[in-house]
Formats: structure tokens, C-alpha cells, sequence
């Protein structure tokens, strides 16, 4: 009788604590919607200082012209944000910027946070997460968006969302477990397990640097501090009984160890995901599909011209000055080796432009995109696509 | 990848020789466990051999061939193995004594074979694709390392001017640091006859698994097997030590070398006895001059506390009688020739060429200041990235639980872990180097060197801790 009792009791207690936990449950998605593509204007917005504000068919069309161009509106919103999806199409790269008026600033002030959409004709879904950016303010009474000048955009739909905290949970458990990729900083520091609560700040968890997401070591120094502290309080209050000291330290011990544990299984999958990424990536397809990291094809692209690189002493080099190929080429290829167009160097009879889709062949020259010429009285020897090619002179 | 068959030769001829001076080191009274021996073999023995080589090189003109090596290494293991066999020193050395170890239970062999086995596997997964399977892409590698490799293979020679350099800038730049890794891939490849990237980039899991090694027999000496095998694990669990174990950087090779000169400093200043004692010095008198030849952090940084700490230790010892004054003059005489002799020739090469003496630039041009953002830089790096995963949070706070332990039994781990950490951490907070701290460049690089050290006070100190509640453990287990 006595154990039905007990068992009913704890039953009770068990289910009385889930049910406490329900509204967690309770509540999906929260989002509001200001849809600009039915031909009217949600809610009221002040614009300034762009060339164009009109609303055409699809949308608010946006132009700027010589200054950046303002629109923001008082949020009016009946829950926090999490993440800013805007619906947009540009006509080139953009570099826009969030505005939100952060609470406690003074009246007027707009703290932004820029990001990037491409050019695209169709319009694009861009997430937006300000994720743990110390002056972002999840309940701002105020929000909006800064276009650059020369910009020309059609604002579709913007849309303000945010999670319940059981999907938060959810996604912060499937963060932990989504890795970073091969990087050059990866031999400097490795980010660790991270803590995002949407998917999309889960998507786009390693694309900002630093990642906008909390640390998950935070919550195991937290399960350390608080079995210290529930420890601590047993040891009180039972006056530092031997069997209690003991219970609390193998209890502290093992958790410890459970976290190093799950630290290393982590840190250990993520480090074998670097290799299983370059086996699927890079050496298992064949010579002209392979691509690595964050190099794309060059290394596949770089043993197919090794052979005419390093068959004369020197040779051109024309990449963009921001990457890495000249080092790489530099040891790759020596004793022969690349010259930068700076350097201008006579004689040069091979040139391998890399990455600039922006040159083009035309009879025998190399041309740029204004037309001005880079090399003449030559061919092209090797085309490896993508403005990446081998060009040997007379 | 025909060419890894040329590793194996290429680590044992020097470790050959490594090991036949470590025994004439050690002579009658071996110190060594075996398998730390053969871990301090091939790595002593490469690297000095390499210097060595750099030597012939520069004073005989002895080319950077495969035969210019090969005679080099034969010429020293023959003089190495005449000596030895003058010496009449058995080939067997007698192991040394060792604390008892209590049998292991069923579950802990699983355990620990489960827990070593995804070392071993990662490792091996590791490796094999970042070094065997993959080109080089990152930087130190292509513009340091693995360059001045290629490039003293095809020339032949120390040749100083990097491809594409001003010969005047380039000495004073990547050139100032020293030849001794580069030389390791430039022997492997006249080894081999061409210059092959896996056989190259292989040679680096050596040092990898040269530091685990170290760290075991290090443990080992005190502590019974169990813990011994912990502190592998742990140093072999930490995700940035394996990331350079397995990627050909200098770290790794720097932290092997460093720990090996800490370990045999500890063990010197841990026995009681005088004959083991002065095999540990002698060891150490070798150990220690090579540092600044490793990479310029050990001219920097390392070398300078470690004597320190060593003729502290010194005169210490013999203020309380355990060690007295002809021994010490013997071992003071001792160290002086083998850095006269080993960092001088270097420093003496340095300044005749006019190298800078800081890591690629010039340690007069920092300014002093306090540096904003660094201490944030620092405590992220160290306590919220999954870098080392928990181990500095529970070595910091070992250290302050067993305070009396870390300060008086290991205080000669503890005070060089402070010294150079806290130097390090100045250096960073006050100074432009600062630079390498936000970037999480230079700060991380510096704590791959200690983190053997850190592991292995960190299991000392934990069997400190835990030795009451595991006597508390048998004593309730009894019937």
C-alpha cells in the first residue's frame, strides 16, 4: 500500500512538473508581416533622402542616389524580435544596414547592422540576426532599413519573427552540434559548440565572424556552478556528514568528467567532419571537379597548370591583391615563380590569371571589363573557367 | 605516397643516434623510461642532427643532399656508437623505478581503451587527410616552413633570400627563425630524391605523438599508471593541440621540444638520488641549448626562465645539502659549455648575418601601453572557444585548491607555467603585440607550447586533490 502511494505521488510530481513546463510547448512562431507587394503600405513609415520611393506593382520601389536613403517606422509589435526577414530584389550587390532605435538611447538615434544581398531579379529571402550583439534591442520601439547610395531595390515584405522558447531549445540543442568549416583560422583558435535559437541564425551561424551566437561552454560552466552550489547547500545542511561529502564530490566528479566528455565527442566530430568535408570535396572526385575549403577549385585547378608553370622560370600572375593565390603559387610552383603585374616585368611569355571573370580574350589580347588592354600578341593555352586561365605570349 | 616509406628511414637513422647520446647521457644510471627514451630519441636526435647538419653546412660547405645528410647522420651515429660501445654500456638499459600501479579492472581497460582508441582514430583520420591527402593552405606553412624546406632542397643550401624577396629584408625577416624544421623536410626529400608533399608534411604527427609520449613517462615517474594515462588523454583530447599535430606548423614541434627540457628539469629536482639526478642534468644540459635552434620563442621566452629556474634549483639544492658544491660547479660548468657551444654558435650566426631576434620583426619596435579589448581577447580565447576544451578552468582552479602542492612539490612546473604565462599576457596587454592576441594568432600559438606543461601539473595536482577521497574510497570499500 505503502509503495502505490509513493509511486502515485511521484507520478503526480512528475506530471504536475511537465505541466508547468506546457506553455513552453505551447506557442510556435510568433511573426508579424509588412507586406509591401499588394500595392499598399503597411502601416506608416518615414522615408527621407532617397532619389525614388514609389510603390509599383511587387512592391516599394527604393532608389538612392548621391546620399543613403532612410525608411523606418515605429515597431508597434506585440512580441520581441528575434530575426528581420526582408523579401528583396536588387540590381546589384547591396550592402544595406538594419536601423533600430535601441531603449534608453536618446530620441532620434538608430543603432544599424549591415548585411549583404546580391543582385537578383526575382526577389530574395535575406535573414537577418542581430543574434548577441551587445546594442541589439529585441523589443525596439522603433525599426528600419539604410540603402546605400546608388542603390535601386524593390522592397517586397519585411517580417518580424520570433521563437517560442521550446523550438529555441530546440535549435540551440542543434547548434551545438553544427560545425564550423576548414578555415586558414582554424590552426589559431576553433569556435566550439555555439547556442543559436532560430533557423536561420542556425543557418548562418559560422557566416558572421565572430559568430553571433553564445558559447556553449557557458552553460557547462553553469552546470558546474550549480552543482557546486546545490553541493555546498547539502554539505551545510547536514553539517559536512561524511557520506554527504562524499555523495556531493563523486556527483561533482562525474559531472565534470560527463562535460569533458561531451566537450570532446563534440570537438572530436567536428574536427573528423574537416576531413569527411575534404574526402567528399576534394579526394574522392576527379581532377576538374574537385574543389577545397575555402579555395574552391584552385588546387584542382593549380595541378591541371603546374606542368606550363613550372616549365619557364617566371610567369604572370593577375589575381585580386586580397588573396592568398601568390603565396600558394609562390611555394607551389618554385623554383619557378609568380610575378605581379606591379612588378612589370618584360619578357614574361606565360600569364595565369586567376579569378577574374572581369578579363576577357579577344583575338590575341587580354582585355579588361573597360576595354583597356592587359596583354596582347598571344593565346589562350588553358581555360579553366571563371576568369581563370593560362595565356602564353609569342 | 610511395615516398612515406622513406619516413621511417628518415626518423631512425637520427633517432638512432639520438638514442645511443641519450645513453651515453644517462651512462650507468638510466633514468629514462624505454619508450620515452626512443620519444626524446627522435626528437633530439633530428633536431640535432639537423643542427648538426647546419653546421657541416656552414663551416665544411657539406651540401643540403642526400649524401651531404646521410654522411653528416652516419659519421655522428658511428662516433655516437664506438663511444657507446667504449662505455661497455648495456643495450638493455634497466628500467627504472617506478610507483606502483594497481591492477585495472575489467571496465577500466574498456574505458581506457575506448577513450585512447578515439585518440587514436581521430588522430589517425586527422592526419591523414590534412597531411597525406591534402595540399597545404595555410600560411606559416607556405611562406615559412614548408617553403624554406623547398627551397633549401632545390638549392641545396641555408639560401636566406626567399623566392620573390628583397635579399636584403628577407634575412631579417621569415629567414631569422631558425632552419632546424625546414631542415627535417629538406633531408626527408633528399631521402626520397624529389620533394614529395606527403612524406613532408608527415614528419609533423612525430612530434605530435613525441609529446604525448613525453607527457606519459613524465606522469608516469610519479604517479601510477592510470594517471599517466590520463594526462595522454587529456593532452590528446585538446582539439587546437591536434589541429597541430596534424597541419605542418612549427607549434607542435616547439611544444615537444619545450617539454621535454621542463620534464627532464622537474624529474633532475625530484630525486633524491644524487647518480639520477646528475643523468637527469646531463640530459637537460642538452635538452635546453637546442630550444633557441627549435623556433625563436626559445631564445625569447623559454630558455631564459628555464635557467632561471635552474640555477635556482641549483643553488637551492646545495643551501640544503643535497647537492654539494663540486657537484654543482660540475653541472654549472656543464651547462655553460653545451649553450656556449649549441645556442652560441646559433646567436653567433644570427648576429653575424644580422637576423632580427624577435618572431619576424623587431622586438625593439613595440610601444607600451595598455592594450583595449585584449583581456576580453584572452579570456575568450582561453575559457570559451573549443580550443582546450575545460582544461584551463580546472587547472586554474587546481591550482589555487592545491596551492601548497603547485608551490613547494611542483613548483618548478608552476613557476615556469607562471612566468612565461603571465610574461606572455603582459606582453600582450600593454604592448602592439597585442595585435596577436585579438587576432587569437600569437596567444594561442604561445599556450600549444605550454599546454604539455599545464596537463601535466594539472594531473598532478588532481591526484593531490583526489588522494584523500580515494583513500576515503578504499577505506568504505573494505568489508
Amino acid at each position: 500500500m505503502y509503495t502505490i502511494v509513493v509511486s502515485t505521488h511521484r507520478f503526480r510530481l512528475l506530471l504536475g512538473s511537465l505541466l508547468l513546463f506546457f506553455p513552453l510547448f505551447a506557442h510556435a512562431e510568433e511573426r508579424t508581416v509588412w507586406d509591401f507587394s499588394q500595392g499598399t503600405v503597411p502601416g506608416r513609415w518615414t522615408v527621407r533622402d532617397f532619389a525614388e520611393a514609389t510603390m509599383i506593382e511587387g512592391g516599394l520601389h527604393l532608389k538612392t542616389g548621391a546620399t543613403e536613403g532612410l525608411l523606418w517606422r515605429t515597431a508597434n509589435l506585440t512580441h520581441p524580435i528575434d530575426v528581420v526577414t526582408i523579401k528583396v530584389s536588387s540590381r546589384s550587390l547591396t550592402q544595406a544596414a538594419l536601423l533600430w532605435h535601441q531603449r534608453g538611447d536618446e530620441e532620434g538615434i538608430l543603432t544599424k547592422l549591415l548585411f549583404v544581398f546580391p543582385a537578383s531579379e526575382t526577389p530574395l529571402e535575406i535573414d537577418i540576426v542581430p543574434g548577441t550583439i551587445k546594442s541589439w534591442d529585441p523589443e525596439t520601439p522603433e525599426i528600419g532599413f539604410e540603402f546605400p547610395t546608388g542603390s535601386d531595390v524593390l522592397l517586397q515584405e519585411v517580417r518580424l519573427r520570433r521563437w517560442s522558447p521550446a523550438e529555441k531549445f530546440v535549435e540551440a540543442w542543434k547548434s551545438f552540434w553544427t560545425f564550423d568549416t576548414y578555415r586558414p583560422y582554424s590552426i589559431n583558435f576553433l569556435w566550439g559548440p555555439l547556442l543559436a535559437t532560430s533557423p536561420p541564425a542556425r543557418a548562418l551561424l559560422f557566416q558572421h565572424l565572430p559568430p553571433r551566437a553564445s558559447s556553449a561552454v557557458r552553460l557547462f560552466y553553469l552546470a558546474l556552478l550549480l552543482a557546486g552550489f546545490i553541493g555546498a547547500i547539502a554539505l551545510f545542511s547536514t553539517k559536512g556528514n561524511a557520506r554527504v561529502r562524499r555523495i556531493v564530490l563523486r556527483s561533482t566528479a562525474l559531472l565534470a568528467i560527463g562535460l569533458w566528455l561531451l566537450f570532446d565527442l563534440r570537438m572530436g566530430a567536428e574536427l573528423l567532419s574537416y576531413a569527411a568535408n575534404d574526402v567528399g570535396t576534394h579526394v574522392l572526385p576527379p581532377p576538374g571537379k574537385k574543389t577545397l575549403r575555402n579555395y574552391g577549385r584552385f588546387y584542382d585547378v593549380l595541378a591541371q597548370a603546374r606542368p606550363s608553370l613550372t616549365a619557364v622560370p617566371r610567369y604572370g600572375l593577375i589575381a585580386d591583391e586580397q588573396t592568398p593565390y601568390y603565396q600558394n603559387l609562390r611555394y607551389y610552383t618554385y623554383p619557378s615563380l609568380p610575378v605581379l603585374p606591379e612588378a612589370n616585368e618584360p619578357g614574361l611569355t606565360l600569364l595565369f590569371a586567376v579569378e577574374r571573370p572581369d578579363l576577357r580574350i579577344v583575338g590575341d589580347r587580354i582585355l579588361k571589363e573597360d576595354g583597356k588592354e592587359l596583354a596582347r600578341d598571344g593565346r589562350l593555352l588553358l581555360d579553366f573557367g571563371s576568369g581563370t586561365f593560362l595565356y602564353g605570349t609569342r | 605516397m610511395l615516398s612515406l616509406l622513406t619516413l621511417l628511414p628518415g626518423i631512425a637513422l637520427p633517432a638512432i643516434g639520438g638514442w645511443l647520446g641519450l645513453r651515453l647521457l644517462e651512462r650507468n644510471h638510466p633514468v629514462l623510461l624505454r619508450c620515452e627514451r626512443w620519444a626524446l630519441a627522435a626528437l633530439l636526435g633530428l633536431t640535432y642532427g639537423m643542427f648538426a647538419m647546419f653546421l657541416a653546412h656552414l663551416i665544411g660547405g657539406v651540401p643540403l643532399t642526400r649524401i651531404g645528410f646521410l654522411t653528416v647522420f652516419l659519421l655522428l651515429t658511428v662516433l655516437l656508437a664506438i663511444l657507446f660501445r667504449q662505455q661497455k654500456l648495456p643495450l638493455r638499459a634497466a628500467k627504472p623505478d617506478l610507483p606502483a600501479s594497481p591492477r585495472l579492472t575489467r571496465g577500466m581497460w574498456i574505458l581506457w581503451t575506448v577513450l585512447l582508441g578515439w585518440i587514436a582514430v581521430r588522430t589517425f583520420f586527422l592526419a591523414l587527410d590534412f597531411l597525406v591527402l591534402t595540399p597545404v593552405f595555410l600560411d606559416d606553412a607556405l611562406d615559412n616552413w614548408n617553403l624554406r624546406g623547398k627551397v633549401f632542397s632545390i638549392t641545396r643550401s641555408l639560401t636566406l633570400t626567399l623566392p620573390g624577396e628583397d635579399p636584403l629584408s628577407s634575412v631579417r625577416g621569415i629567414s631569422s627563425y631558425p632552419p632546424s624544421l625546414p631542415l627535417v623536410k629538406t633531408w626527408l626529400a633528399a631521402l626520397w630524391g624529389d620533394w614529395s608533399e606527403p612524406l613532408i608534411n608527415s614528419i609533423q604527427l612525430l612530434w605530435y605523438i613525441a609529446a604525448l609520449v613525453l607527457v606519459f613517462s613524465a606522469l608516469r615517474r610519479r604517479l601510477a599508471f592510470p594517471w599517466a594515462l590520463l594526462g595522454a588523454y587529456l593532452l590528446g583530447s585538446l582539439p587546437l593541440f591536434l589541429m597541430h599535430g596534424t597541419n605542418p606548423y612549427a607549434d607542435a614541434f616547439m611544444a615537444a621540444h619545450l617539454f621535454a627540457a621542463v620534464s627532464l628539469l622537474f624529474a633532475a629536482f625530484q630525486t633524491q638520488h644524487t647518480s639520477e639526478r646528475w643523468s637527469f642534468l646531463k640530459l637537460l644540459s642538452v635538452a635546453l641549448p637546442i630550444l633557441p635552434f627549435v623556433k625563436n620563442e626559445g631564445l625569447l621566452l623559454y630558455l631564459p626562465p628555464l635557467l632561471l629556474i635552474t640555477a635556482w634549483q641549483l643553488l637551492r639544492a646545495h643551501v640544503r645539502g643535497a647537492m654539494d658544491a663540486a657537484a654543482a660547479t660540475r653541472t654549472v660548468v656543464l651547462f655553460a659549455l653545451t649553450h656556449l657551444v649549441i645556442t652560441g654558435s646559433w646567436l653567433l650566426y644570427k648576429w653575424s648575418i644580422g637576423m632580427t631576434f624577435g618572431n619576424a620583426k623587431p622586438f625593439t619596435s613595440l610601444g607600451i601601453g595598455w592594450q583595449k579589448n585584449v583581456l576580453h581577447a584572452i579570456v575568450v580565447n582561453t575559457f570559451f572557444e573549443g580550443n582546450w576544451l575545460l582544461l584551463f578552468p580546472l587547472f586554474f582552479a587546481l591550482l589555487l585548491w592545491q596551492w601548497r602542492a603547485a608551490f613547494t612539490r611542483y613548483g618548478i612546473l608552476t613557476a615556469f607555467f607562471l612566468i612565461v604565462y603571465i610574461g606572455q599576457a603582459s606582453l600582450y596587454l600593454f604592448t602592439g603585440l597585442a595585435t596577436e592576441a585579438l587576432r587569437q594568432t600569437g596567444y594561442a600559438r604561445g599556450l600549444i607550447h605550454l599546454v604539455p606543461v599545464v596537463v601535466t601539473l594539472t594531473v598532478l595536482l588532481l591526484h593531490e586533490a583526489a588522494l584523500p577521497f580515494l583513500a576515503a574510497l578504499r577505506r568504505s570499500d573494505r568489508p
